[in-house]
């Protein structure tokens, strides 16, 4: 691969990096809005004897930030779980097929989660509303799917980097 | 093509995946998504963009970020050092009393952190020096970090009870209550394998801390009264129906927020850190249930748990065997199966099959996540020995998987007194209020 290839690829990873990073802002932003929003429903509930109608919604919403957050985050920063048993059975000379292919079939399912997302949004759901303070869900599944689209562009990028590696150690390998 | 072939097919394709280390969530996703594709093409995509909007909105799964918040600002407030504190000077005196102080640390912390590898890192970090430095065998106090890190998933609040309560339909509140006193005997038998293991080799904990004055131990008891009081109002609120679960999570984390403002640990490097580590632990649930709720759509337009129904019907096997023969097949998946990968892949398989033979769903989650607990510590995959392996770069991961067996054991033991006794697991939450 051409010098200029790789940095386009560093300049798109440095640039994930930044998106990926205010996800965490934001996501961070909401997990203390969910610790304050069940403070506030407690706090009505028992100290004021007078609970607000459908403050779940606003967790629920919230949560959806987090998750979405979290899961690109997560990407990013090596937390999905999974399962090394190969580096037991076989080395690099196997692997660096066997990642390759992960990585494109990864991408491929990511990328299909992400298009379910926006295009089916509500798809399935007879009212895309929650159900006291008619939130739209609309908004929340797109974000998911922005989450989920930086988390293929990770991946693609892994591949690239994986392929570029390809006879030498691969920085992103999984293992023990 | 029928259901069962395609199921079949299914499975075995998952396996392939994640050998080709896939993460567990994509391929479950890819997977599912697959085979509804297979069964119903038209309901595939919108079936995969429901189910995760549907998660990732699931008004239960509050819990975990909140508990995870609640569990990462007890270790930068300094309050899971305090816990560590209090059981060594109360222990520490003992023959492997710092062995046993670093389980009873990390059941105290399993009770702020849902997390088994949280548990063992944190508190591997403070106790695996002081174990150190007095010549303890590296295999008992690496054995022991990893062990009792796994205290995290049993003793509530626990991930896995959330997984398992989203999976099955079950009380997260009930779960988390069955939980407790397995938690406190397998707290007992970790102890016990410790006391044992020294008994036979004194060699293995030659040193001893120097027994504490009463009133040091008193003032080590306060500095933990916060951890203390946090947990009693948590779990407490929950066992007496003054809180919900999500609702004890909450205020879990806010007080834990509170102790680090008074602590003064709430520098910005301790807020990016409890944060990004609150995110990831996050993310890394999500992500899991986003896949297996598309994989348990697939593994229920395949009528393949029906089929299993009627054959496990027809054997005539009774419940305790079939509840026997499962935990057996989990005992041997997690040598090579991460623990949540297991619950989110054989509870939808599971569920249909034990639950018409009347066995109590609550009773069979603890079981479930003690043989898990099993696997986090079994070679070659066990997670929480690769965690310690992180903090002790010096000890080889044999010597680590050497000390790891009189634990194992002892969880073999808590599953028999759990399966022989299911008071053991059902009493809390069958005297629960609300």
């Amino acid at each position: 691969m051409s010098q200029g290839a790789i940095t386009a690829l560093e300049w798109i990873d440095r640039q994930l990096e930044r998106f990926i990073g205010l996800l965490a802002i934001l996501g961070g932003i909401a997990t203390a809005g969910l610790v304050l929003i069940t403070i506030v429903a407690v706090t009505w509930r028992y100290g004021f004897n007078n609970p607000i109608f459908g403050i779940e919604d606003l967790s629920v919403v919230t949560l959806t930030i987090v998750a979405g957050a979290s899961v690109a985050y997560g990407a990013r920063h090596g937390a999905h779980v999974s399962v090394d048993l190969l580096s037991y059975v076989f080395d690099r000379s196997v692997s660096r097929y066997t990642d390759a292919l992960m990585r494109a079939l990864a991408a491929v399912i990511l990328a299909l989660a992400t298009y379910a997302l926006f295009a089916k949004a509500c798809g399935i759901e007879k009212a895309c509303i929650t159900n006291n303070f008619s939130i739209e869900h609309r908004i929340f599944y797109y974000f998911l799917g922005v989450a989920l689209a930086a988390y293929t562009l990770h991946i693609l990028l892994q591949l690239l980097i994986g392929l570029i590696h390809f006879n030498r150690s691969d920085p992103n390998e999984i293992s023990h | 093509m029928d259901g069962t072939t395609v199921a079949a097919i299914g499975f075995g394709a998952l396996f392939v995946l994640l050998f080709i280390r896939m993460p567990v969530g994509l391929a479950m996703m890819a997977i599912g998504t697959w085979g509804i594709y297979i069964i119903r093409p038209q309901a595939a995509i919108p079936k995969l963009a429901g189910e995760i909007f549907n998660e990732a909105s699931n008004y239960p799964l509050t819990i975990i970020p909140l508990f995870v918040l609640m569990g990462n600002l007890a270790g930068v407030s300094g309050m899971s050092r305090d816990l560590y504190d209090a059981a060594h000077s109360w222990l520490g005196h003992f023959k492997g009393g710092l062995a046993s102080a670093t389980v009873v640390g990390c059941a105290g912390f399993s009770a702020l952190s849902g997390s088994s590898l949280a548990a063992a890192l944190t508190m591997g970090r403070v106790s695996l020096p002081e174990m150190q430095r007095y010549n303890y065998d590296n295999g008992l106090a690496t054995g022991s970090i990893a062990a009792g890190g796994t205290l995290g998933i049993l003793i509530p609040p626990s991930a896995g009870f959330v997984i398992y309560a989203i999976l099955t339909e079950e009380s997260i509140g009930r779960l988390f209550m069955a939980g407790i006193i397995p938690g406190l005997l397998l707290t007992l038998l970790f102890v016990i394998a410790i006391w044992l293991v020294v008994l036979r080799d004194p060699g293995k904990a030659p040193g001893q801390a120097q027994a504490h004055p009463l009133r040091q131990r008193l003032l080590a008891l306060r500095r933990a009264g916060w951890i203390v009081g946090i947990v009693l109002l948590t779990i407490g609120g929950i066992y007496s129906g003054v809180f919900s679960a999500v609702e004890a999570a909450g205020i879990g984390a806010a007080l834990a927020f509170v102790v680090t403002i008074i602590r003064r640990r709430l520098t910005w490097p301790n807020i990016v850190e409890v944060t990004t580590s609150t995110l990831k632990s996050s993310g890394t649930v999500f992500m899991i249930l986003f896949g297996a709720f598309v994989f348990k759509t697939f593994v229920g337009f395949t009528g393949i748990t029906y089929a299993m129904t009627l054959w496990v019907e027809a054997q005539g096997f009774t419940g305790m065997q079939v509840v026997v023969a499962f935990l057996l097949l989990f005992i041997v998946l997690g040598m090579f199966l991460d623990g949540f990968a297991i619950l989110v892949l054989t509870v939808p398989l599971i569920q249909p099959v034990i639950e018409p033979l009347g066995i109590n769903m609550i009773w069979f989650g603890v079981l479930m996540v003690i043989v898990l607990e099993m696997g986090l510590i079994s070679p070659p995959v066990g997670l929480n020995v690769f965690v310690v392996k992180g903090i002790a770069g010096d000890v080889p991961l044999n010597t680590i998987f050497r000390g790891i067996w009189p634990f194992w054991f002892a969880m073999f033991v808590a599953v028999i007194l759990v399966l022989v006794f299911p008071q053991i697991a059902l009493f809390l939450p069958n005297s629960m209020f609300g």
